[in-house]
């Protein structure tokens, strides 16, 4: 009887241990961080404002993703090195590329730029937390039903933001295709200069086509974005006569208001509202 | 034509640098400028608004585009309007804020449209309390 105190004690490290989270996207970090809670202790090996196409892993994040329990990854062709992840490191941890379960018809890798998919994607984090641990299961659905609705306040905010633009207004021209979902989901039709990716760069006949197209459609302002280097835009804007608008963010997150999923993306409706109106 | 070679040249030379500078100057602001991009403004058509409530609101307001074009502050249970608005072919979104007495049940409203070309459309919304919901019509 007298060494049952001590049971307990050795019990309570192992149950106040945190669940080892790898994230290689600031929006899974931001979903991970709010399902879990104090449960959790989440790494986000991209760090917000790095351009996640270019990013690569260094030693010090395969050893921490060897360590871990649960890694997300966006998916959809967006990581590269997700071979190299799951080679190098042994991880027995559960690697989940949220964006491959997810609905989406087309080759855009942005899937967060769509409210419905990240509510979606915290569904998902809550069930691989909850397989990992559970006796959370509990804890994980309250914090996921309050990330939800926080995520339902937001696409009604967007409804009243958008209900000020005309809809033959809605027309996006951004440095690279990287707002297909967002087009999808709120009703714009989109000019991409640049492909999916931001490393990809526009011939000149793409570029041509773009400038037709814009003096065809009527569009007055053009967005750069907060990673890209906007050139190919100024020279655009000189043939066009369009004004280049307020940087929007098509990666993830960013600093300042952007810090948040629900910062960066009232930052991109309230540009676009703002700039086309 | 009289004279070298050498100074014809250089005459010819000297017109086309004459010449050139100021054309590659005007051809130059033309492209800086740009064209000016044209947008196709869409014509204010009359559309009628037809409302239907389950329970009696207390207040009605109508918006679009950031703009009242429909308030009553004491709406009957069935009520209709004709209000001109821009009607573009992409469709219109309206804004829909009601309110009802504290004490009513979860209410609808159903909204049926009539555009300019004849043509219908129906929405409905649902609150309890209040409805604020932007009704988009395409």
């Amino acid at each position: 009887m007298k060494l049952l105190p001590l049971f307990f004690c050795l019990l309570l490290p192992a149950a106040a241990e945190k669940i080892r989270v790898s994230s290689f996207s600031t929006v899974l970090t931001e979903i991970a961080r709010e399902v879990g809670g104090d449960r959790v202790t989440v790494t986000g090996h991209v760090r917000p404002g790095v351009d996640p196409h270019e990013y690569e892993p260094k030693p010090a994040d395969l050893r921490t993703v060897a360590d871990s329990q649960l890694i997300l990854l966006s998916a959809k062709h967006m990581e590269g090195y997700v071979g190299k992840l799951k080679q190098s490191t042994g991880t027995k941890g559960a690697l989940i590329e949220v964006g491959d379960r997810l609905p989406s018809p087309d080759a855009d890798p942005h899937w967060w730029q769509s409210v419905g998919n990240v509510q979606r994607a915290v569904k998902i984090v809550r069930d691989e937390l909850t397989k990992i641990s559970p006796a959370d299961t509990a804890l994980f659905a309250a914090n996921a039903e309050r990330y939800v609705a926080r995520l339902d306040a937001l696409k009604k905010w967007t409804k009243e933001k958008l209900a000020e633009l005309p809809r033959d207004r809605r027309k996006l021209v951004t440095s690279h295709d990287a707002f297909q979902y967002f087009a999808r989901e709120n009703g714009f039709t989109i000019y991409a200069i640049e492909g999916v990716s931001s490393s990809d760069q526009p011939s000149s006949k793409k570029v041509a086509d773009i400038v037709r197209a814009i003096k065809e459609a009527g569009v007055k302002t053009i967005f750069p974005e907060s990673i890209e280097n906007p050139k190919v835009l100024k020279e655009i804007t000189r043939e066009t006569g369009a004004r280049v608008g307020p940087e929007l963010y098509a990666d993830g997150l960013g600093e300042g208001e952007a810090a948040t999923y629900e910062g960066m993306y009232k930052h991109n409706v309230t540009a676009v509202v703002d700039a086309l109106k | 034509m009289k004279g070298s070679p050498l100074l014809r040249a250089l005459a010819a030379f000297l017109c086309i640098a004459v010449l050139g500078v100021p054309l590659w100057r005007l051809t130059r602001t033309s492209a800086a400028n740009g064209p000016p991009a044209t947008r196709e403004v869409a014509a204010m058509r009359a559309v009628h608004l037809a409302l239907n409530f389950t329970s009696p609101p207390t207040s009605l307001r109508v918006r679009h585009l950031g703009r009242d074009i429909w308030v009553d502050a004491a709406p009957a249970l069935a009520l209709e309007k004709t209000v001109t608005i821009a009607w573009p072919r992409e469709g219109v979104d309206l804004r829909f804020e009601v309110k009802f007495s504290a004490d009513a049940p979860l209410s609808a409203m159903r909204v049926r449209l009539t555009g300019p070309a004849g043509e219908e459309h129906e929405q409905s919304a649902w609150g309890r309390g209040e409805i604020d919901e932007v009704l988009s019509f395409r």
